[in-house]
């Protein structure tokens, strides 16, 4: 031994630092051999916590870079009820500044919870009110909304994004994936006190959502919108459409359908609000589907502008149906049976071509099937194959009954007149980008066929220049530019399938300027009352969308002085 | 000299102990500072989307012509090209041009100055050609 204790006194305080010594050393080398990772893991969970990082979603723009729907921060306020010392106050306070139910305050702070909602998606003024307020108990969260600068514009097309920020309709549903981006993560170190500390780096960052960009313009939009809302609220009609294309690539420049709703508030509004009549509602088109029997003469030449007709002065017979005209007619030339619109003289015409040929030519142009837009819920309409065609319907088909089409198919068949025959493919997302601008996915004009011929087509601009001018449509005249396009009416079916004669759908399909086509628009207005003539009722709509677009353009595309 | 040398290496272990705690409670310190900026920068970026979401919902055309010009009881008109005269704006060299004017028509500035010319200048709305 080197030491030699001689009193038993320290000899017994050293074993004991001794034995201490040794179990210190025991427990050490246990901690660390044995319990080291449980220990680790256990420090880990009470030092740093997990935080998704939520990812900003897609904005949407016009074609102009104007946003058309963007996340914007909102503050949603909670309560921590034990730590509230004066609920009554609370609630009197609250309520004086948010406006909130007293009773609906009291009610909350008296649940035995340790985290009550109290407002949710507050605004920023909101936000700094309360929080001036300085109440014990009361917090904020931040949350993301998805808000829609122009409010019920374009809502249909655009649709809306729910709480979670997901696309419930519309485009916002269509594009999600695109918008939505994807979540990151990250583990914040956090003191005692329970403050972040930015110190843990962050291991997975969000990815943003892709942009849209679409080729909606903001103005187009708002002037077809202004005159749509001009003729439904004075026709007292059930709904209206207007589609408003470039005939040159098929860009939808406007998409209106009205009711309309407010995208900031959607559960205000009845579901039917939200549909998206002009690619989901098909109806018999009427007159306007003379289009395509016109064409379809001229394109097989069968006849000209100035062979004659003989009208049967309003009445005419096919099988066990009699058609009728609205005025009775004798002859017409074949240039005036489209402008005046007789029926007798557009079915005579049905005939002398055959079924096959008024079937041929209406699926050329992309009536039957969908434009494959890209809108959601679109359909193709019907048209029967001439198979199944009955004997009525040679004096059917050729006058737009017992076919049905939506509004997008008619805009997209009168344009592909306008433009030299060739049928583009309508369509409204011409870009999808990232947050710095890089195009990810770019869609562009896509020629689908040729309907009819350039000559055809050429023709056809004038004969429709002169429904304008002499004919069903001359409301649509105007002192600026030269329009061209066709007047429709028509019944609609009852539910005994009997044609009713107090329900039409009213109509007018066009381009301008006539000699030179740059816009294609179709005025469709639903039950409106009490005129019901396409010529009257939707004409002057499309007379004023016309022009104003026209201009704008112009003055678009006009030089600097 | 044993016992000075072991004085000074228990001084120079000392001396690297503090600086290393030192230096941890200053990025502890640092942490909590950048912390705190990022939520005011965080908290400024999200005033700047409301404020730019506030703007935007002014600019609206629906917006325009709701609050400026149906309570006038004007109906907005879109002016005739020839009726227009654009004239290009000074610019500072280097200026920036703002997103979606860049091909020199801007509609909105467009439908605001209509806007204020119907309200506040309805005489002054054209101008007349000088034999």
């Amino acid at each position: 031994m080197f030491l030699k204790i001689k009193s038993p006194r320290i000899a017994l305080v050293f074993v004991i630092f001794l034995g201490l010594l040794v179990f210190f050393f025991i427990q050490l080398v246990s901690i660390h051999l044995f319990r080291s990772a449980f220990l680790l893991k256990l420090a880990a969970k009470q030092q740093t916590y997990y935080l998704e990082l939520e990812p900003k979603r897609g904005d949407i723009f016009d074609r102009n870079m104007r946003p058309m729907a963007v996340n914007v921060a909102t503050f949603s306020l909670y309560g921590v009820p034990p730590q509230v010392k004066d609920k009554q106050r609370a609630a009197r306070v609250l309520h004086e500044t948010l406006g909130l139910d007293e009773g609906f305050v009291m009610e909350r702070l008296n649940r035995p919870k340790q985290f009550v909602w109290i407002a949710r998606k507050l605004g920023w003024s909101d936000m700094e009110k309360v929080r001036a307020l300085d109440i014990d108990g009361f917090h904020f969260i931040k949350e993301s909304k998805r808000s829609y600068p122009h409010a019920r514009m374009a809502s249909q097309v655009i649709g809306f994004a729910g709480l979670d920020n997901q696309g419930l309709d519309g485009l916002e549903m269509k594009f999600d994936s695109y918008l939505k981006g994807t979540p990151g993560w990250t583990f914040v170190l956090r003191d005692a006190h329970q403050r972040d500390l930015t110190i843990a780096d962050t291991l997975q960052p969000p990815v943003d959502g892709y942009s849209l960009v679409l080729t909606i313009d903001e103005i187009v939009q708002y002037i077809a919108e202004r005159e749509v809302d001009k003729i439904f609220q004075k026709y007292r009609a059930k709904g209206a459409m207007v589609v408003v294309l470039d005939v040159k690539t098929g860009e939808i420049l406007a998409l209106v359908n009205r009711p309309a709703y407010d995208l900031n508030d959607p559960s205000s509004y009845p579901t039917e609000a939200r549909r998206d009549r002009v690619v989901t509602d098909y109806f018999e088109p009427g007159s306007v589907f003379k289009i395509v029997t016109a064409s379809a003469a001229l394109d097989e030449g069968k006849f000209t502008e100035e062979d004659k007709i003989f009208c049967e002065n309003g009445e005419y017979r096919v099988a066990n149906h009699t058609l009728h005209d609205v005025h009775p007619y004798g002859s017409l030339t074949f240039r005036e049976v489209i402008s005046q619109s007789s029926n007798i003289g557009t079915t005579k015409i049905a005939q002398k071509i055959g079924p096959a040929a008024v079937y041929k030519y209406a699926k050329n142009f992309g009536f039957g099937t969908g434009t494959q837009s890209g809108l959601p819920g679109e359909v193709g309409g019907v048209l029967k194959p001439v198979s199944v065609w009955s004997k009525t319907s040679i004096g059917a088909v050729p006058i737009g009954q017992e076919v049905c089409v939506t509004a997008l198919q008619l805009a997209a068949a009168v344009a592909a007149i306008a433009n030299d025959g060739r049928y583009m493919k309508p369509y409204v997302v011409q870009a999808i980008v990232d947050k710095h601008g890089e195009i990810i996915k770019e869609y562009g004009p896509e020629e689908v066929r040729q309907a009819i011929s350039p000559e055809t087509s050429k023709r056809m601009r004038q004969i429709l220049a002169t429904v304008v001018e002499t004919g069903t449509g001359k409301m649509a005249q105007s002192k600026l530019y030269r329009f061209a396009g066709k007047t429709g009416t028509a019944q609609k079916v009852e539910a005994n399938g009997t044609y009713s004669h107090s329900k039409f759908v009213a109509s007018f399909i066009g381009f301008a300027p006539a000699d030179d086509p740059e816009i294609a628009i179709a005025v469709i207005v639903d039950e409106p009352r009490p005129y019901y003539y396409g010529g009257v009722v939707s004409a002057p709509a499309f007379k004023m969308i016309a022009e104003d677009v026209l201009k704008y353009r112009q003055m678009n595309g006009a030089p600097v002085d | 000299m044993r016992t000075s040398r072991c004085i000074l290496y228990t001084a120079v272990v000392t001396v690297l102990s503090l600086f290393y705690v030192f230096q941890q409670t200053e990025i502890v310190k640092l942490g909590y500072k950048i912390t705190r900026a990022e939520n005011v920068l965080e908290s400024m970026r999200d005033r700047r989307t409301s404020l730019e979401f506030t703007l935007t919902s002014l600019e609206s055309p629906l917006n325009l012509d709701k609050n400026l010009l149906m309570n006038t009881n004007n109906q907005y008109e879109m002016a005739q090209s020839f009726k227009l005269v654009k004239v290009t704006p000074p610019r500072a060299e280097g200026m920036r041009v703002a997103v979606g004017t860049k091909g020199g028509f801007a509609p909105l500035s467009f439908l605001r100055r209509l806007a204020r010319q119907s309200i506040f200048a309805p005489s002054q709305a054209e101008a007349k050609t000088v034999k």
